[in-house]
């Protein structure tokens, strides 16, 4: 499953500049809000990561794991400065209304795993 | 005003994190006078309050402590919008309220629940109760990390994001590292820990000053302290021991 039918499914909102996302396969999932916890458990390259953190240091985060992208749950928006640096490093952040729970079912159910 | 203190430095033992009854976690026997006497007993000079994103109980462990040699700074926890406990301080009741009030318009208008997260008493100088304080405080304000620092040493205060060794509550467990764009003056750690070892567990220390505080929700907490050479217990004075300019030092074991 390719991010353009994980945003296009979950109807997700791109935070960051277009990309070819047809060509992007996340391999694995994580959800936490906590970044201590991401940087130590959290599946590296090409993972996607669900959480409410909108802070900067979760780009980041996500730039030291290789992740794939970052949907920020519940409506909280990064700063500009955030989505700069994000475009910078070349970390997708994507955007929706829906709670983690939500995020991480359709996640699943599309048929998104860690052991794949 | 510091030329005028050069060559009068001394070394004051200071606790700047501790709560009162007015902290739902805090016992009940952190009253006041309780606070003044045991600090003292435990050879503490300066204390600063800092109930979780309250003031009110700060004027009454000042007159508590006036005449009897311990030095009370005013301060405040702050529970930042992503969960990160700062230490909030000031010199004067009147910067506190005036911080109070930036933070009181930004705290969930949310109700204690006494029976599960414990009572949260508003007292005076004695220890007795003046009232209850009806919201919730122990919770996350709508003040991002990075506009509490700034905003706190604009108006002339430090700030200093508290215990980062904890598992919750902690700019390091809850973001990993200090944000390259916060202008933190210091990280304190928890007496749960040493400066070495928080050092070797967490590189992202290095390089910001490190204080240890009592973090006291208990009269047996208040010991935990650092050591400031300076010339008085001031913010200023304070910050520049935290940076070691002028002569002025710090160091967390105590001589």
């Amino acid at each position: 499953m390719t991010l353009e039918q994980i945003i296009e499914e979950l109807d997700l909102t791109l935070l960051t500049v277009e990309r070819d996302f047809s060509r992007i396969t996340p391999v694995a999932g994580y959800a936490s809000d906590m970044l201590s916890r991401v940087m130590a458990c959290a599946p590296r390259d090409g993972a996607l990561w669900v959480t409410l953190q909108a802070h900067g240091n979760i780009v980041a985060v996500a730039a030291v794991l290789g992740l794939s992208a970052i949907i920020i749950t519940e409506g909280e928006t990064p700063d500009e400065a955030t989505i700069a640096k994000a475009n910078e490093v070349g970390i997708t952040l994507l955007a929706t209304r829906e709670p983690t729970f939500s995020v991480v079912g359709n996640l699943w159910r599309l048929g998104l795993r860690n052991d794949q | 005003m510091i030329n005028e203190t050069r060559g009068r430095l001394k070394d004051t033992v200071a606790n700047l994190h501790v709560h009162t009854v007015l902290s739902a976690c805090a016992a009940v026997e952190m009253i006041p006078p309780l606070i003044v006497r045991e600090a003292l007993a435990q050879g503490i000079d300066l204390i600063a309050i800092t109930d979780h994103n309250a003031s009110a109980n700060v004027a009454a462990v000042q007159e508590a402590a006036a005449g009897s040699g311990l030095v009370v700074l005013p301060g405040m926890e702050l529970q930042t919008y992503e969960e990160v406990h700062v230490l909030c301080l000031f010199d004067s009741l009147a910067q506190l309220k005036a911080w109070q009030e930036v933070v009181d318009a930004r705290l969930p208008l949310q109700e204690n629940t006494p029976e599960i997260f414990g009572e949260q008493f508003v007292v005076d100088q004695t220890g007795e109760l003046i009232r209850r304080e009806p919201r919730l405080l122990a919770t996350s304000t709508g003040i991002r990390l990075k506009d509490a620092v700034t905003e706190v040493v604009r108006r002339g205060g430090l700030a200093i994001p508290a215990h980062v060794d904890r598992p919750i509550f902690s700019l390091f467990a809850n973001l990993g590292f200090v944000p390259s764009d916060v202008p933190v003056d210091a990280l304190e750690i928890s007496h749960h820990t040493t400066p070495s070892a928080a050092g070797s567990r967490f590189p992202q220390l290095a390089g910001y000053p490190l204080i240890q505080s009592g973090d006291a929700h208990h009269l047996g907490d208040l010991g935990t302290a650092t050591v400031f050479t300076m010339a008085a217990p001031t913010i200023s004075e304070i910050r520049l021991a935290l940076r070691g300019l002028q002569g002025r030092s710090f160091r967390i074991e105590r001589s």
